[in-house]
């Protein structure tokens, strides 16, 4: 099963909290908004992604608009901003569109790189 | 497609049309690799450089018996299409990586190929009516300036056109025929894809 988390208003599930071991998982961040073409564009194949990775990965979907303090910690300055990040760290992110594709590659290099920390 | 296509007075209808013939290849299967193979065979003359590439992506979706590790090299290929210092390569590219997943995983797959050559038929068009990289560059300046402002306050979103005109009217001029025209292709293959589904379905 997917593991995707939309955080809520008030963002009272934070991503370190969306899932029981998501402080040890690695997360996929994805940054939106409802007014954002790009952002609609892309959420089927985040959708694929959150499948295709689904041992591996926590989806955590959030709205700039209703969690801006999210959106200001992370430092978002655009949508949609993609942020791949594990145990309070960031690993990478991306500004703007991507295809399905680059969202594999950017989840298969955090991959490897938390294999290689471990 | 179906063996009404092959019928003489169907071939005939084709012909009077002005339309190639069906791809026997994919005679018989679902709709899906259909509408991928015929939406690869749309953005023919594919470029030198992508062409093997794109030829390599049109077989596996017709032959459909590839398996992971070929998906994950033809997928290597498109990354590197895309990354190519030539703009109609990189947006071939984009087409590549949509297309370079296995349909029966990939709910993206079909919308990520039709925007990603909505995208490449705007750009194709925007060429076209002789707008190049360097207008592009010159227009992002002039815009990020204006979006500026005078540093205390920003533009009104809708005071912006005539501040560009303001700024350079020739290239303002020629900004929005080219506008006009790529969005207007970028549209047009989304209906020419929903025209092909209804087809589809009669």
């Amino acid at each position: 099963m997917p593991n995707v988390t939309t955080i809520l208003p008030g963002h009272e599930n934070r991503p370190e909290t969306a899932d029981p071991v998501s402080s040890e998982a690695l997360q996929l961040l994805v940054f939106s908004a409802t007014w954002c073409g790009p952002c609609r564009a892309m959420a089927p194949a985040i959708d694929d992604i959150a499948q295709d990775y689904a041992g591996d990965l926590v989806v955590v979907k959030i709205d700039i608009e209703t969690s801006p303090d999210l959106a200001k910690e992370f430092d978002v300055r655009g949508v949609p901003t993609v942020i791949t990040h594990r145990g309070g760290a960031i690993i990478d992110r991306h500004v703007g569109g991507m295809t399905r594709t680059r969202l594999a590659l950017m989840i298969e290099d955090a991959l490897k790189r938390g294999d290689a920390a471990e | 497609m179906n063996g009404m296509t092959t019928m003489p007075a169907m071939v005939t209808l084709r012909h009077a049309l002005g339309m190639d013939e069906p791809d026997p290849v994919t005679a018989g299967a679902d709709d899906a690799t259909r509408l991928a193979c015929w939406m690869l065979n749309a953005i023919r003359p594919w470029p030198e450089a992508a062409r093997n590439v794109m030829q390599a992506l049109l077989m596996a979706h017709r032959e459909g018996r590839i398996g992971s590790a070929e998906w994950r090299n033809l997928r290597s290929a498109a990354v590197a299409l895309s990354d190519d210092r030539d703009a109609e390569v990189r947006a071939f590219g984009h087409v590549a990586e949509a297309a370079a997943w296995p349909l029966a995983t990939a709910r993206a797959g079909l919308v990520e190929m039709m925007q990603a050559i909505c995208q490449l038929r705007a750009q194709q068009m925007a060429r076209a009516t002789g707008w190049t990289e360097e207008d592009e560059q010159a227009a992002h300046v002039i815009l990020a300036e204006i979006e500026a402002g005078d540093g205390r306050m920003q533009p009104r979103r809708e005071d912006i056109p005539a501040l560009f005109m303001a700024a350079n009217p020739a290239l303002e001029k020629r900004f929005c025929v080219n506008l006009t025209a790529a969005n207007a292709a970028f549209g047009a293959f989304k209906a020419e894809v929903a025209a092909w589904i209804a087809g589809a379905a009669r």
